[in-house]
């Protein structure tokens, strides 16, 4: 794979172990789900699932650059992701949730 | 001292970002342009559109330009004031060091030569007292740059990267030291910033448009904050530490003497010499100790381009000349042999970095940004960005949480605060669009052109802040400012007419600099093109809501007024 796509690669991790952290936190996920109930415990697995996969995103970034580069890399690609998932959280309390409200 | 330890800080973090913010405004923004400055060299110096290309032959292209560069001016008249008597005349100054260096983005090959002056400085710790000359070379046909073309002011390395850490304050070094206390200030912003926040994990994601203006300003206030919190440490920490040597000037100052021995003892050690000997020496050839040098890289496997080539002691038996890599592949840079001079051996090699050395090259390399990745460069202007819409939601909420106050009590803080932040929000937007259009359309052989840009740059940002003070009568009675919507207007037909000028003035248009791949002119003038774009919706939105607000104060006066009363 070549740098570029591995970086892709650790982005969309990041942007899916994001996502999944901001389901972990009750209002977001009521946002996005609607009414449908919350298994039990699932907000701790869904915080540790989020946790790891932003983790394992270290990984495509060390792959596809020099640690010292990695280490710049990750927390930036972080720092977009979760802006992007804050993006279309609004984006979605905005246009798909209004209709319900009405 | 406040109630608790959380209002104290929100205290401390309200006033602080108040006072600093305008600065850091300033620093955040210019500072973010500077990730491109090389590109935006192109745009501004038409001339110079070229691909970079990679050092040149030293003994062919480099080494006959050395003896035709002479001190520059500006140069000598800067160290006229520095020592005590007359500074000899120019022609008879000796060169001693110097420099060339390109980079990967680089299509121009840079130097300059330190001229040896016999005067004493008048502050006896200044030891070494240097006038200096430049030249510019062409690295694609080895010719030196005419001169006018040389000295032309080339916008992002010449004026918005200096702005970013000196604000164009010379006297006293007076722009290092505010912006120096602003970043400090960031530092405070930041930790008193987590400290008062009370729902850092349940907001991470929270962004309410629809909540109404105190809640969705703050909103966006806490989450850019919040987010780019890492970057905005190391940067604000990384700034610090640059002009660390300025700010604590014990080491050049009061341990003078110590550093002094120091000097001495390491260049016992690595055989480089502090001084030079005074005895005639040769240069042998520069090329084949840049060969000896691309070897070794290759053998140690990292990619291997001559970044720097440094003189010392020009013409001394004593003379060495040091050889840096490009670093593209890595954060940290500085990777250097040094040769002799007059034979060409390898003297000494840097040895790796100790653990110390590793975390300040780091974070001085992750501000200087000399590596090959563009990802990287992009969520580097990302991150920077977002610093500057946290510290403009800062204004924005602090007047939005007051104005009512205020207008009630006819106080005219909020009225104060939102003119200067329209002025250092949307005003610098405005200035700098106005000096990229500037830039194309004033004649290049106008006197004085690249004052004249410099010029058009601090009357436009003069001219918004008029501006924001006339149109600000109706933050006085808790409105919002049409200057808001009036600079947007401004920002995107400036920015738009800037992109057209530039397609008018060097027939590079979009379509040809995109079809070629030439990214440096195309990425300016798409980044332009965005920042009109986000402009003019943001004046839009701005003209509908005001259109909206005034329809309902007129529709039912009564509602207003029965809203009024109850504040009162």
């Amino acid at each position: 794979m070549s740098d570029g796509a591995l970086t892709f690669l650790a982005f969309l991790m990041s942007l899916v172990g994001m996502g999944t952290l901001a389901l972990s936190i009750e209002a977001h996920w009521r946002q996005v789900m609607g009414n449908r109930v919350r298994p039990a415990r699932s907000r701790r697995r869904l915080r540790l699932a989020g946790a790891a996969l932003l983790a394992i995103a270290f990984l495509p970034c060390a792959a596809a650059d020099p640690v010292s580069m990695a280490a710049l890399v990750w927390p930036m690609l972080l720092t977009v992701a979760a802006a992007t998932v804050a993006a279309s959280l609004t984006l979605h309390a905005r246009f798909a949730v209004s209709p319900n409200r009405d | 001292m406040r109630e608790t330890f959380r209002l104290s800080m929100a205290y401390l973090h309200t006033w602080l970002g108040l006072i600093l913010g305008f600065v850091l405004m300033v620093v955040f923004f210019f500072g973010s342009l500077s990730v491109f400055d090389r590109e935006i060299d192109r745009w501004s110096v038409p001339e110079t559109r070229a691909e970079a290309a990679p050092f040149p032959s030293f003994d062919r292209d480099v080494r006959p330009v050395i003896a035709q560069v002479r001190p520059d001016p500006h140069s000598v008249e800067h160290t006229a004031a520095e020592v005590i008597g007359t500074l000899p005349a120019a022609e008879d100054m000796k060169a001693s060091d110097m420099g060339v260096y390109t980079n990967h983005r680089d299509p121009l090959v840079r130097m300059y030569v330190a001229f040896d002056v016999p005067n004493k400085p008048r502050d006896p710790l200044l030891d070494h007292v240097h006038v200096y000359g430049y030249a510019s070379i062409d690295p694609q046909t080895g010719e030196r740059l005419p001169p006018d073309l040389q000295d032309r002011l080339a916008l992002g390395t010449g004026f918005f990267f200096p702005l970013h850490y000196m604000l164009h304050l010379e006297w006293k070094n007076l722009g290092y030291w505010i912006v120096g206390l602003a970043g400090m200030g960031m530092l405070v912003a930041l930790v008193t910033g987590v400290v008062m926040h009370r729902k850092i994990f349940r907001e991470f994601f929270t962004f309410r448009p629809g909540k109404g203006r105190l809640r969705s300003t703050l909103d966006l206030h806490n989450m850019t904050g919040v987010l780019a919190l890492p970057f905005l440490f190391l940067i604000s920490l990384s700034g610090l530490l640059i002009f660390a040597y300025m700010y604590f000037p014990s080491p050049t100052a009061l341990m003078n003497p110590l550093m002094e021995v120091q000097e001495a003892a390491d260049a016992e050690r690595t055989g480089l010499a502090a001084e030079p000997s005074g005895r005639p020496g040769g240069l042998a050839s520069v090329d084949a100790m840049m060969q000896d040098a691309r070897a070794r890289w290759a053998a140690n496997g990292v990619p291997g381009e001559v970044g720097e080539v440094y003189i010392a002691h020009l013409g001394d038996a004593d003379s060495y000349v040091s050889i840096s890599r490009d670093t593209v592949d890595r954060v940290a840079t500085g990777e250097t042999l040094h040769f002799s001079a007059a034979t060409g051996e390898l003297i000494y090699e840097d040895p790796p970095a100790s653990a110390v050395e590793a975390v300040d090259g780091f974070l001085y390399g992750l501000h200087f940004q000399f590596f090959r990745h563009w990802p990287l460069r992009w969520l580097l202007f990302i991150g920077g960005l977002m610093g500057c819409a946290c510290i403009a939601t800062g204004f924005l909420f602090f007047v939005e949480k007051r104005k009512r106050k205020h207008a009630e009590t006819s106080i005219p803080g909020a009225r104060i605060v939102d003119a200067l932040a329209v002025a250092s929000v949307s005003g610098m937007l405005v200035a700098t669009c106005a000096m990229l259009l500037a830039n194309r359309l004033l004649p290049i052989d106008l006197a004085g052109h690249d004052v004249w840009q410099m010029r058009v740059f601090w009357f436009a940002w003069l001219f918004s802040l008029l501006h924001a003070a006339i149109r600000s009568p109706r933050v006085a009675v808790g409105g919002t400012s049409p200057a808001w919507r009036d600079q947007c207007w401004m920002i995107a037909g400036l920015a738009l007419a800037a992109v057209l000028a530039n397609w008018a003035t060097t027939g590079d248009h979009l379509l040809s600099t995109v079809g070629m791949g030439y990214w440096p002119v195309a990425g300016v003038d798409l980044v332009l093109l965005a920042g009109a774009g986000a402009a003019a919706l943001a004046a839009y939105r701005l003209g509908r809501r005001a259109a909206m607000t005034s329809h309902t104060l007129k529709a039912s006066p009564e509602t207003a007024s029965i809203g009024r009363q109850a504040h009162v």
